[in-house]
């Protein structure tokens, strides 16, 4: 009995050490991200599985991990968003307090930005200035081709999205932020030129048109402030609560309000005229609007599913039509054409 | 791999120590279990096995049990998975008052100090009835008994390990046939910067320490009467081991107090133990190292309860247990600014001697608390000793879990509008036993309902929401076998536990539940020297709810050793390698777990 015991524990000894094998990523084909749409998955909170999706240009293919499958390694811990200049993205990682330089073309990495970043949350690139929204009320400027760290903001609430115009950067607070204010960056200076106050928390900011438009909302109204320049120039007040996602699209705003999509007319915003809801996404439980975006009047929206298994992403066209679906990885909170 | 495991168990057997005790001992947990719950399975690691342990709780209860761990790497958050369930479905007693905490409903298993407890009992399945919410897939307890005889004496311990890790504790014990006084403090201290497998980089930010005091107080007053004083502390800080390289920093400060006051009364048809405890419990994350801003949670807690045992007659028996909780929270920075929370929990129990080998049972359970509906529980169950051999056990109960603090009350995302988690469970059990030899089989069916899980809303906010459900059938097999000639003694045990739990609406594997989980011993004893193998075998686990492979976690099997040598009475040293074979493993994502590792320790006996 005692020998047969030693055998057991002998095999268990083989076992434990084959065990360490690893399976190396499948090499990919000739790649090329340049045209087309990036997807951010966000991951599960300190679990650093966050990842990158690619979706053909003409919506028909999705490639998961892409940037796992460039470099071997996953992108981090949770994916917040992308910024982009012709030949570089800049991946915004937020609880591993980097942005991650990748090209392009093959989503190589390039370089890592951590000087000066304290849990980064948007980005975005002008006159080869990479500016960058921190939790610690700061925004940070690096050089866009060296990536050296130029100049630190600081603001006196914590930033959250990042849009340019008419040589301006805008920042909004966060939507838990006590204070609700777009701050207005002139990049002549990079000092802050001037803070506009608002009601109600912001939850989304976008630009178009040479306009910018803040949307502000609660559980009793939400609002579309149009920024012209460095001023106010137009709100218009909806009586829809808990709006998100603000963005802009071909003369169109649009956003989202539990599970409806709403469309405004920017041309149509100085008349009053109310938003419409286009049509509701499935509900599929929990989480089934966890990231929007309009491209070309394709509406990409996302089914978180819990954070427990991968998303899945929903392309419908402006009448409510599904154009095609696609899995992707965990939380997917962003899309992006390039 | 499954063929040698199911051959190993059938060869190795589970330790069942006997310790021998000169002392009178009075076990300060419920007698009412002892008497009105012999239907349940209870796996005892005494006094003689705690004091002997080397590792952790964790680590121990890792090696001796069915429980899976999930741990965030060594010395960080440890959540136990017992039959299949999550962390606060397990429900944790510190002589007999439950410490899962209020905020969050679990207890972190690397926060709980193991040479602070006599006794540590582990009750596999349902026991809601008597030790009340959380107790789904199992209970455990903590105990600390009052000794009355003749002792004064301490043991001091020093050690040194891996990692610069460095613990020193201590107990001293005064036992008179009127009084019984104990003290333990502990200190552990690690850089915890482990080379981690597949990663370039060190375990880094994982440092911490940990202090605990316990005492222990008894007086006995006359044959029927006797009170009692228990008190423990425990403070610790734990740096939350990096992610990724560049990440913020983040540090973690517990603090808990406990104290308890019991009254024991005792007459040949009666008896009773009321104890009351008062109870603090607080945690700061810092959430921004190396700036100070912190984020605050604090719960303070009065406890009450009265157990009551009658003997009808010979045959039969009747006990009640009536218990009251009172909870006030506060936070700093946090979800819940403050909060508070009443609760009161009443069981009553009956017990029947039908024939010498016949034993039945039955209880009952109502709450009452003005936040949720609380559901009526009961358990029944059957003891039948078929000979000196053979016993076999039946047993059906209905379980709960409340909504915590903070399920009910952060903002946003808690919701007043929660229901209990509620559990139905059947169970068999068979024990086999000769003076060398025993073997326990339990077979068990739970289904879970109104599971609380934290989800997002489109909203865009986390909330906490009664969602799915879950069925569990599962069988653990428990071995032992002891045997010696001349000087030798060995001592064999093993384990091995199947589950099989799935969302009944999904058909998927629930995540993060081993199918397989098995374990053995081997201990090799010769006058002043002990030799003393452990082996963990964990299956692998589904990340993933709709149970894509792709990401799920490695099966892996786990060797620790160790040596024990008596140089004197006075004096004893071991020395402890962990991971012997170097496994890389993890129990949850990007948490890999130390390599191989060693310990040495000195223990000094005045």
């Amino acid at each position: 009995m005692k020998n047969i015991f030693i055998f057991a524990l002998f095999t268990s000894l083989l076992f434990s050490c084959s065990s360490n094998d690893e399976h190396s990523d499948p090499a990919l084909d000739s790649t090329n991200y340049s045209s087309g749409f990036l997807i951010t998955n966000e991951g599960n909170f300190t679990s650093a599985n966050a990842s990158i999706s690619f979706i053909s240009n003409n919506l028909s293919a999705i490639e998961n991990t892409i940037y796992k499958a460039a470099n071997g390694t996953s992108v981090g811990d949770v994916v917040q968003s992308i910024a982009f200049t012709n030949d570089l993205a800049f991946v915004v990682v937020n609880n591993s307090n980097v942005i991650e330089v990748v090209t392009k073309k093959d989503f190589k990495k390039v370089y890592t930005i951590s000087q000066n970043i304290v849990n980064p949350r948007y980005a975005i690139v002008k006159n080869n200035l990479l500016y960058v929204t921190n939790s610690n009320k700061s925004i940070t400027i690096y050089d866009a081709s060296s990536f050296g760290f130029v100049k630190k903001i600081a603001l006196n609430f914590t930033p959250e999205f990042i849009v340019e115009a008419n040589n301006k950067v805008y920042t909004s607070s966060n939507f838990y932020d006590s204070s609700s204010v777009v701050g207005i960056i002139d990049i002549n200076t990079n000092e802050l030129e001037t803070s506009l106050n608002f009601d109600l928390p912001i939850n989304g900011l976008t630009s178009g048109d040479n306009a910018i438009y803040v949307l502000t909302t609660s559980s009793l109204k939400t609002t579309i402030e149009t920024i012209s320049n460095t001023i106010v120039s137009k709100t218009n007040e909806y009586s829809i609560l808990d709006a998100r996602f603000l963005t802009y699209d071909q003369g169109n705003l649009y956003f989202t309000a539990n599970l409806g999509i709403y469309r405004a007319k920017v041309a149509e915003l100085t008349q009053n005229i109310a938003a419409s809801e286009l049509f509701k996404v499935n509900d599929n439980s929990w989480s089934s609007l966890y990231g929007f975006e309009v491209f070309d009047g394709n509406i990409f929206t996302s089914d978180a599913k819990g954070f427990t298994q991968d998303s899945e992403i929903t392309i419908y066209n402006s009448y409510g039509t599904k154009v095609n679906t696609f899995t992707a990885g965990i939380g997917t909170n962003g899309f992006y054409k390039i | 791999m499954r063929l040698f495991w199911s051959s190993l168990f059938m060869f190795c057997f589970v330790n069942i120590f006997a310790q021998q005790n000169m002392l009178d001992e009075i076990v300060i947990t419920d007698f009412v279990s002892k008497k009105f719950q012999k239907a349940q399975v209870k796996i005892e690691l005494n006094d003689s096995i705690l004091r002997d342990y080397t590792g952790n709780l964790t680590q121990l209860l890792e090696f001796k049990t069915p429980i899976f761990f999930k741990e965030n790497g060594f010395g960080m958050v440890s959540s136990p998975s017992f039959r299949g369930t999550t962390a606060q479905q397990t429900a944790v007693l510190w002589n007999g008052i439950p410490i899962n905490s209020f905020l969050l409903g679990q207890t972190d298993f690397n926060s709980l100090p193991l040479k602070s407890y006599d006794e540590i009992a582990v009750l596999p399945g349902g026991g809601g009835v008597l030790k009340g919410s959380g107790a789904i897939g199992g209970t455990i307890e903590l105990n600390n008994n009052l000794y009355f005889g003749n002792k004064n004496e301490g043991e001091f311990n020093i050690g040194y390990g891996s990692f610069n890790t460095y613990n020193a504790g201590g107990r001293w014990q005064t036992h008179t046939k009127k009084w019984s006084f104990d003290v333990t403090f502990n200190r552990l201290d690690s850089k915890n910067n482990f080379k981690q497998f597949k990663k370039d980089w060190r375990n880094t930010n994982g440092e911490f320490y940990s202090n605990s005091i316990g005492a222990n107080l008894g007086y006995r007053i006359n044959n029927k009467n006797t009170i009692s004083y228990h008190t423990s502390t425990f403070l610790d800080e734990r740096h939350f081991s990096l992610v990724t390289p560049y990440q913020i920093p983040t540090k973690y400060q517990n603090s808990t107090f406990r104290n308890l006051l019991t009254w024991q009364h005792k007459t040949i048809n009666f008896e009773s133990n009321l104890r009351f405890a008062l109870f603090s419990e607080q945690y700061n994350f810092f959430d921004q190292l190396p700036t100070s801003d912190f984020k605050q949670g604090k719960v303070n807690s009065i406890f009450s309860k009265w157990e009551a045992a009658y003997k009808i007659n010979n045959k039969s028996k009747l006990a009640s247990v009536i218990s009251l909780t009172s909870n006030k929270g506060n936070g700093h920075d946090s979800g819940i600014s403050t909060a508070q929370r009443t609760y009161i929990e009443a069981s009553v129990l009956y017990a029947n001697q039908i024939t010498t080998k016949l034993h039945a049972e039955v209880g009952t359970k109502i709450d009452y608390s003005k936040d949720y509906e609380t559901p009526f529980l009961y358990s029944a169950g059957i003891l039948y000793q078929v000979n000196s051999n053979y016993e076999l056990k039946f047993r059906t109960s209905k379980n709960y879990r409340i909504p915590t603090f903070n399920d009910l009350y952060w903002q946003p995302g808690g919701n007043l509008e929660l229901k209990p988690e509620k559990s139905y469970q059947f169970e068999i059990n068979q024990l086999f036993t000769n003076k060398k030899f025993s073997f326990t089989t339990n077979f068990y069916f739970n289904t879970i309902s109104n599971l609380i899980q934290w989800i997002p809303t489109s909203s865009g906010y986390w909330s906490a929401q009664n969602t799915s459900e879950i069925e569990i059938f599962g069988a653990e097999f428990f071995g032992d076998y002891q045997f010696g000639f001349n000087n030798h003694l060995f001592k064999l045990s093993g384990m091995y536990a199947f589950i099989h739990a799935k969302n009944p609406s999904t058909d998927q594997y629930q995540i993060y539940v081993p199918m397989h989980k098995a374990n053995f011993g081997l201990s090799y004893n010769i006058k002043r020297f002990t030799m003393q193998l452990d082996g963990l075998y964990t299956g692998e686990v589904y990340t993933r709810t709709n149970n894509d492979s792709s990401y799920n976690l490695k099966g892996y099997a786990v060797f620790n050793t160790s040596f024990y040598y008596n140089i004197s009475n006075t004096y004893k040293v071991s020395f402890n390698l962990k991971n012997l074979t170097n496994q890389a493993y993890q129990t949850t994502i990007e948490r890999w777990l130390p390599g191989r590792n060693y310990t040495i320790q000195l223990t000094i006996k005045i």
